[in-house]
C-alpha cells in the first residue's frame, strides 16, 4: 500500500521525537516504540475512516503506544529521572545535545499527560488537534499548555519543576 | 513566552532520524507478529486442552475406580483450574478490546478499568482459588498415601509444596506488577 509508505516517510521522525521525549531521550526505547506504532498503523490503516486527520489518528496511536511502553515496569525503572546534567563548555553540537538533555530531564518530571501535551506543542501541532488527541476540551488544553510552558521554562533554569 | 520559543528552537535542532526499518520490513514484522500470536494461541489452547483431557481421563478411569470414600480433592482441583483458565481468557479478551486508536484519556480509562478487573481477580478470586487448590491437594493425600510407595508419596508431597511455593512467588510478582501498572495509570489519568 503506497499510502502507508508515504505516511511512514512523513511521520516516522515526528513519532520518534514524541516517543524519545516520552522516554527521557532514550533513543533505543523510542525507536522500538516508534516501530510498534507503525506496525499498528499498518495493521489498522484499512479501518481508518477519515473521521479525523490522519496525523491526529497517528498521534493518538503514538501517545497510547508510548504509554503502554512506559507502563512496563522495566522501562519505567530504566528511564527514571536522571541527574540534572551539568553545563559544560563545549562546541555547538555538544551544546545542543546538553540543552536537549536538560529539556528531556525537565519533560521527564511532568506527568504522562502533560508530557504528551508539551511535546505536541514543541512539534507545533495546533491546540485544537492536541485537544482531540488527548481527549480534553480546547479550553482545558489551553490552560494546561500555559502552565506547562511556564513550568518547563523555570525548570530549564533551575533543574526542577 | 520568548523563553519557550528558545526551547522550541532547541527541540527543532534535533537531527532527523532515518528509520532503522523500511516499510517492507515493517509489514514483514507485522506478519511475523500475527503469526507469532496465532502460534501462541495454538500452543495455549493445545496445552490447556491436554491438561483438561489428562485430568478428565484421570478422574474418569483411574481416580473413580481407585477411590472408595468421598474424597473430592481432584474435582476441586479441576474446578479451580478451569475457573482460573476462564478468568485468564476473559482477561485476555478484555485486554484485546482496548482501543488504542481512541484519544489518550479514553485509552487510559480503558486500561484503568482493565487493571481494576485484574485487581478484583487478584484480591478476590485468586486467594479463594489458591486455598481451594491447596484443600484439593490436601484431600488427595490420603489416596496418594495408600496407593503410592512411601518414597513416591514423599516425592509428591515435596514437589507439591515446592510447586505451590514457586507458584506463590510468581503470583506475587504478577500481582505487584499489575498493581504498579494500575497505580501508574491512575496517576497518568490525574487532571
Amino acid at each position: 500500500m503506497n499510502n502507508f509508505d508515504s505516511i511512514y516517510k512523513l511521520y516516522f521522525d515526528k513519532v520518534f521525537r514524541l516517543c524519545k521525549g516520552y522516554f527521557n531521550g532514550d533513543a533505543e526505547i523510542a525507536s522500538d516504540a516508534s516501530q510498534e506504532v507503525f506496525i499498528k498503523v499498518w495493521e489498522n490503516l484499512s479501518n481508518f475512516r477519515n473521521e479525523s486527520n490522519i496525523s491526529t489518528w497517528i498521534y493518538r496511536i503514538a501517545s497510547n503506544t508510548c504509554l503502554m511502553y512506559l507502563r512496563k515496569q522495566s522501562n519505567r525503572k530504566e528511564i527514571r529521572v536522571k541527574e540534572f546534567p551539568e553545563m559544560v563548555s563545549a562546541n555547538d553540537a555538544n551544546q545542543i545535545e546538553e540543552n536537549l538533555k536538560k529539556m528531556y530531564n525537565c519533560i521527564s518530571q511532568l506527568d504522562p499527560t502533560n508530557k504528551l501535551i508539551i511535546m505536541m506543542v514543541l512539534e507545533d501541532l495546533p491546540y485544537k488537534e492536541i485537544a482531540i488527541i488527548i481527549g480534553l476540551s480546547d479550553e482545558n488544553v489551553r490552560v494546561k499548555i500555559h502552565r506547562i510552558k511556564s513550568n518547563l521554562t523555570k525548570c530549564i533554569q533551575n533543574g526542577k519543576i | 513566552m520568548e523563553k519557550f520559543k528558545a526551547l522550541q528552537s532547541v527541540w527543532n535542532q534535533q537531527a532527523v532520524l532515518q528509520p532503522k526499518l523500511d516499510t517492507e520490513e515493517i509489514k514483514t514484522k507485522s506478519f511475523q507478529k500475527i503469526k507469532a500470536q496465532k502460534l501462541k494461541h495454538f500452543w495455549t489452547i493445545g496445552i490447556l486442552s491436554t491438561l483438561i483431557f489428562v485430568l478428565i481421563y484421570f478422574y474418569k478411569f483411574i481416580y473413580t475406580n481407585a477411590i472408595t470414600n468421598k474424597i473430592k480433592g481432584l474435582e476441586l482441583m479441576i474446578l479451580v483450574i478451569v475457573i482460573r483458565i476462564i478468568l485468564e481468557i476473559l482477561s485476555a479478551i478484555l485486554f484485546r478490546k482496548i482501543d488504542f486508536t481512541t484519544n489518550f484519556k479514553n485509552h487510559t480509562n480503558q486500561l484503568v478499568t482493565y487493571f481494576k478487573f485484574r485487581k478484583t481477580i487478584h484480591f478476590i478470586f485468586t486467594p479463594i482459588i489458591y486455598l481451594l487448590y491447596i484443600v484439593g491437594f490436601y484431600l488427595l493425600l490420603p489416596l496418594f498415601k495408600t496407593k503410592l510407595s512411601h518414597g513416591f508419596y514423599i516425592y509428591v508431597l515435596i514437589s507439591g509444596v515446592v510447586f505451590l511455593t514457586l507458584f506463590s512467588i510468581q503470583l506475587f510478582k504478577i500481582i505487584r506488577r499489575d498493581l504498579n501498572d494500575l497505580n501508574f495509570l491512575q496517576n497518568a489519568d490525574k487532571e
